[in-house]
């Protein structure tokens, strides 16, 4: 069936059933199939190649299996129920902050959010005074002026389709997983970011520099490209709970670093975690990979994960170039019945390649938190270094921790070293605390944040302050 | 290339057969046996597989009760007995206590069918809730026909170690034998087992089941040495149930077998028990090791250290897999778990797995894992005091495999003397 | 007038093991006391339950600080009190920075009394004066709690945050053990200056190496649970000729 014959019929449904003409996402019909597909990608205007990318993923999508390795347990999805195309207008129709849920109001107010940011975030229309279009157009013209491309995807796949095509889907191939192959089917919108030979970016890039990043799109793809010597900060998420119909989020994100080029990519994620007896919150299901394909590149993964009802995501780099270098830094927080199966993969594929991985795990309430690490060295990779230290901190009975480190070595030269620690705070440290006079709330809030020092201090400025504020707050009633 | 799968589906056949017909099993073994099996078909436990691909177990005649070469086991021993050791001798798994055995001790040693022998056997699966089951285990159950029961009585202080010397050997082509130990230690009681297997043939699989159960403040101290030159398949498995205030310290130290599994299930059901494990791999040609640890904390104020170290050289490969579990509910519990492994040759390689499982908040667990060659530092130190380089990783791997045994202690001097003659041979 | 501590038949046992017998103790305000005694005899405990810290153990009698009873207080209500506890082994806290602590505990008590939290280049000159004061190099202020710390240098940091909270009870347990002579003697310097008719302090001592450097106004012998003499600091002559056990 022709792209036109399905738009007619739809077109043609609309009208039997008397709705009048609203936002286009309330017509999509929901479910995956081919057809959908190429409607999708007719309505965004995508060349061949890329057409071809996502029908040979689903191609590969219906033959796979959803994975139940996963430290996690959470309701069967149904992949005909969710709609795979939205709309880039707002979703919402709220008219004034009066009819955000007042729990949110309360967290942005916490986190020191201005007024005018928390309408943008909760989806309210934006205010005609404040003109956030002609702010994002003069930063990303200067930007310009650099060679530094930083759009949104569909962007980038209309100027710029030739970049796509070289590298989309050559970090993380569609047939990766269960969920990458989901995304490369029916990926909505993400970011595209390429800095030139030479170059340095001189500002960190942020999500909310794109075109409605407040829409956080179900099935994001970012493409981060470093060409030889360059470098750039990239910071996504932000620190404001979101909420979201859509439960599923599976996300790509693929970073290619090319000769001596460098790439930090900072996550903060405070999704909706589902309330305090653990119904609703976001699955948060991302695949996210670099490769250090050029000599003496470097990929650092930062993340802090405070929200999503399920976390299951492993940042991992693959060290191919020789004297590359590969680290992650992560928090990990759980509360009530949060469950995350978080960690990272380094691969060693060429010489004195070294990796360091940073893990702090919390968890409280009823959560479940698993680390899941996997340093592998092919027998090529000679005299690499690896460190990780995953430690975990316990509150309450109820909570559980796991830690599954994996570490195959394949040659004589290489030196790994590898630390983990379980315990609860200790009494000790609490009373220390007590006695100069700090309530059992501050005390808590100042010995994990000693416990997370080494990822934090990682962070970017930006997120530095309000991951501390972040923490501070998740951690509010798990105590006792 | 055999027919894989002919292989699976040939051998599961064999052993629900054999599962059935055998009425020495009682009906929890029986549909235990079965559900392992099928859980099997279904690839739950695909590290095992390559058992059942490699052997045809139809083809395996059951090991003969005598052993037909005589074997001059005093020039193999690696350590000295005397008179008035006490030695037990198992041959092809038939079980002799030595003369020299001192006949003041109080210790049976009996067949392992009598019925009272049995029922301890099951009350001990019972208490750690049948955790201790594993494939071997269950084949072990439904195809030993022999094994060795040492029972220590309560207060009883032995002070010199019990050797049982273990010599495998046959003429036929395809041997499979399926010896079962069973230890029981009284409340109170102190004693240390060395368990020596020598394996003169490479057409023995041996399935070994080492059960050991420690009353409350009972204190025993375990040595398992595998110096087989060459084995076909050897799997052991080592379980053992703590009661209250008890101590189990055994040090396992094995150096052979093509294609070796190894289990051990530690199961801490008392408070204030105390466990160590120090494991000890030297692997060379193309030795495959698989090893499986689990330490269970279940009460209160117990204490774990495992210590795994491993070197592997020439085209061998080596897996560690350990685990610290500690249940919820269980306050102040100790746990420390560290592998260290030396690869010293490019085509060789090394797997870590070290885990922890945590259920309860009041505890205290830390891992380590370090992979790595000789330190570089330490041999240049040695080479500048007149030593060559040769020697110095020599003695440099003798003191990394031997780290964590006590100088003053017998096995150490075992452990050295293996070690020397594989550098020299 | 309200004495400073007032302490009445305490008796504490830790299980079955009774570790004070009718304790009795009265300390008034500008007072220095100490308290002397042989190895486990309850010293310890004595200054953890007047910080606040009555885990595991079974207590009866009165514990009165200015009119408050101890007993119905929490730890960190007894510190903004006034209440200050010199460990014998301070904690360390791995992560956490020396100035950040110490702004966190002073701003805790600045809250309580009503003012805005310290400025944050301010409060670090006013650390970093103090810290000439016993001789600790300005890097110390961005080390770890007690990380990695010497002896000597965790019973400074003690100190340090003596001086910069000015509570108005001190409890020193063992504020000497493990020190050099020109340690020991800026260590009591510096809680000298902090003496005046305010405020008070409880000397928990083994030996009597840091009471050359000051005057105390009663010296108690603390023997099987309870004080077993008082006197004036020529007590301490008669301990170093006789021994505890031979105090009459």
């Amino acid at each position: 069936m022709s792209d036109n014959k399905i738009i007619e019929n739809i077109v043609n449904k609309e009208y039997t059933a008397g709705f009048e003409s609203k936002v286009e996402s309330d017509f999509f019909p929901s479910g995956i199939n081919e057809d959908i597909i190429r409607l999708i990608s007719n309505i965004k205007n995508e060349p061949d190649f890329l057409l071809n990318f996502r029908l040979n993923a689903y191609k590969k999508w219906i033959t796979m299996k959803e994975p139940s390795w996963g430290n996690v347990n959470y309701n069967k999805i149904n992949y005909n129920d969710i709609i795979y195309y939205s709309s880039p207008k707002v979703k919402k129709n709220v008219s004034s902050l009066e009819d955000v849920d007042p729990e949110i109001l309360k967290t942005y107010e916490k986190l020191g959010i201005p007024l005018q940011e928390q309408k943008r975030l909760s989806g309210v229309a934006v205010d005609a005074v404040f003109d956030s279009v002609s702010v994002i157009t003069t930063f990303k013209d200067d930007l310009l002026k650099y060679g530094i491309i930083f759009c949104s995807f569909t962007e980038a796949v209309s100027k710029y389709p030739d970049l796509i095509k070289k590298y989309i889907g050559k970090v993380v191939p569609y047939s990766d997983n269960y969920f990458s192959a989901l995304n490369s089917s029916v990926f909505s919108d993400g970011s595209f970011c390429y800095i030139p030979k030479d170059v340095v970016c001189p500002v960190d890039l942020s999500t909310y520099f794109r075109i409605n990043a407040s829409r956080v799109g179900q099935f994001e793809r970012t493409l981060i490209i470093a060409d030889k010597n360059s470098s750039v900060t990239y910071l996504e998420g932000c620190t404001a709970p979101i909420r979201d119909e859509n439960q599923l989020h599976a996300a790509v994100v693929e970073i290619v670093a090319h000769d001596n080029a460098k790439v930090k990519y900072s996550t903060v994620q405070n999704w909706y975690p589902g309330n305090k007896d653990g119904i609703g919150g976001i699955y948060n299901f991302v695949t996210k990979r670099g490769i250090c394909l050029g000599k003496y590149s470097k990929i650092v993964w930062n993340q802090v994960e405070v929200g999503s009802a399920i976390t299951w995501k492993y940042p991992s780099i693959i060290l191919k170039g020789d004297n590359s270098i590969g680290e992650f830094y992560s928090i990990s927080v759980t509360n009530n019945y949060q469950q995350a199966d978080t960690g990272t993969k380094m691969i060693h594929v060429g010489k004195n390649t070294s990796s360091v991985i940073i893990s702090k795990s919390i968890s409280a309430g009823h959560s479940k938190s698993t680390y899941r690490g996997m340093v592998l060295v092919l027998s090529k990779a000679k005299n690499i270094k690896n460190y990780t230290k995953c430690d975990s901190l316990l509150f309450g009975n109820n909570s559980s921790t796991y830690t599954f480190p994996i570490i195959r070595a394949m040659n004589s030269s290489s030196n790994i070293e590898h630390e983990a620690v379980t315990s609860k705070i200790s009494e000790d440290q609490l009373f220390y605390c007590l006695q100069r006079g700090l309530d059992e709330e501050s005390s808590v809030c100042i010995i994990v944040n000693g416990f997370c020092k080494q990822v934090i201090s990682e962070l970017p400025m930006e997120f530095l302050m309000e991951a501390q504020r972040l923490l501070d707050l998740s951690l509010e009633g798990a105590i006792g | 290339m055999r027919n894989t799968s002919f292989l699976f589906n040939k051998n599961f056949d064999y052993i629900k057969n054999n599962l059935l017909l055998n009425k020495k099993n009682k009906d929890m073994e029986i549909s235990n046996a079965i559900k392992y099996i099928d859980n099997y078909k279904k690839n739950i436990f695909k590290d095992d597989l390559s058992f059942f691909n490699d052997i045809d177990l139809e083809n395996f005649d059951l090991l003969e009760d005598y052993i037909s070469e005589k074997i001059d086991f005093k020039s193999i021993l690696p350590f000295d007995i005397s008179k008035n050791s006490n030695v037990i001798l198992c041959l092809n798994n038939n079980y002799y206590i030595y003369k020299g055995f001192s006949s003041s001790i109080k210790i049976n040693s009996i067949n392992i069918f009598n019925p009272s022998v049995f029922k301890k056997l099951l009350k001990f699966e019972e208490e750690n809730n049948y955790k201790c089951l594993n494939f071997f285990y269950i084949l072990n159950n439904i195809f030993s026909n022999n094994g060795l029961y040492i029972y220590i009585p309560p207060n009883f202080i032995l002070k010199e170690p019990i050797y049982i010397l273990n010599f495998f050997s046959t003429t036929k082509n395809n041997s499979i034998v399926y010896p079962k130990k069973f230890f029981y230690s009284d409340d109170n009681s102190e004693v240390s087992i060395v368990d020596y297997y020598f394996n003169k043939s490479s057409n023995i699989a041996n399935n070994i089941n080492t059960i050991i159960n420690l009353n409350t403040y009972s204190k025993m101290e375990y040595y398992y040495i595998n110096n087989s030159l060459l084995s076909a398949f050897s799997s052991y498995s080592i379980n053992v149930n703590q009661k209250k205030n008890s101590i189990f310290k055994s040090n396992v130290f094995s150096f052979a077998g093509i294609y070796n599994k190894n289990y051990v299930n530690i199961f801490m059901l008392g408070k204030k028990s105390e466990s160590s494990f120090n494991g000890i791999k030297y692997l060379n040609s193309k030795m495959s090791d698989y090893s499986d640890f689990n330490v269970n904390h279940l009460a209160d104020e117990t204490v774990s250290t495992c210590y795994f170290r491993g070197l592997v050289t020439d085209f061998s490969k080596c897996t560690f897999k350990g685990s610290i579990n500690i249940d919820s509910n269980v306050k102040h519990a100790l746990g420390e778990l560290k592998c260290n492994a030396l690869v010293m040759s490019d085509s060789s390689s090394v797997t870590l797995l070290p885990k922890l499982n945590i259920k309860s908040y009041d505890v205290n667990c830390m891992h380590g894992a370090t992979v790595g060659f000789v330190n570089e530092d330490i041999i240049k130190y040695m080479t500048t005091r007149g030593i060559s380089r040769e020697e110095s990783i020599i003695l440099f791997i003798n003191l990394f495999l031997c780290f964590y045994i006590e100088r003053n202690n017998f096995f150490y001097k075992i452990v050295r003397s293996i070690l020397i003659k594989t550098f020299f041979i | 007038m309200e004495k400073l501590l007032h302490i009445s038949d305490l008796t504490v046992y830790i299980g079955n093991k009774r570790i004070l017998n009718n304790f009795n103790l009265n300390i008034d305000y500008g007072e220095t006391h100490v308290i002397m005694g042989p190895n486990g005899t309850g010293k310890s405990t004595l200054a953890k339950i007047l910080a606040g810290d009555i885990k595991g153990l079974t207590i009866s009698g009165k514990i009165f600080f200015e009119g408050f009873d101890i007993m119905l207080l929490k730890p960190e209500e007894l510190a903004l009190k006034g209440v200050f506890l010199a460990f014998q082994h301070p904690v360390v806290i791995p992560g956490l920075t020396n100035i950040q602590f110490f702004r966190s505990f002073i701003n805790s008590k600045r809250k309580y009394e009503n003012l805005d939290p310290v400025d944050i280049i301010e409060f670090t000159i006013e650390v970093k004066e103090l810290m000439k004061k016993l001789k600790l190099k300005d890097e110390f202020l961005y080390r770890s709690v007690n990380d990695g710390f010497s002896g000597g240098e965790k019973k400074k940091n003690e100190v340090l945050q003596m001086l910069l909270l000015k509570p108005k009870f001190t409890i020193l347990d063992e504020i000497d053990s493990g020190l050099d002579i020109d340690s020991l003697k800026l260590i009591a310097e510096n809680i000298i200056s902090l003496f005046d008719k305010n405020n008070s302090r409880l000397i928990i001592t083994h030996y009597n190496r840091i009471l050359d450097y000051m005057d105390v106004d009663y010296v108690h012998i603390l023997n099987n649970g309870s004080i077993v003499k008082t006197g004036r600091k020529d007590l301490i002559i008669e301990i170093e000729k006789m021994g505890y056990e031979n105090i009459k």
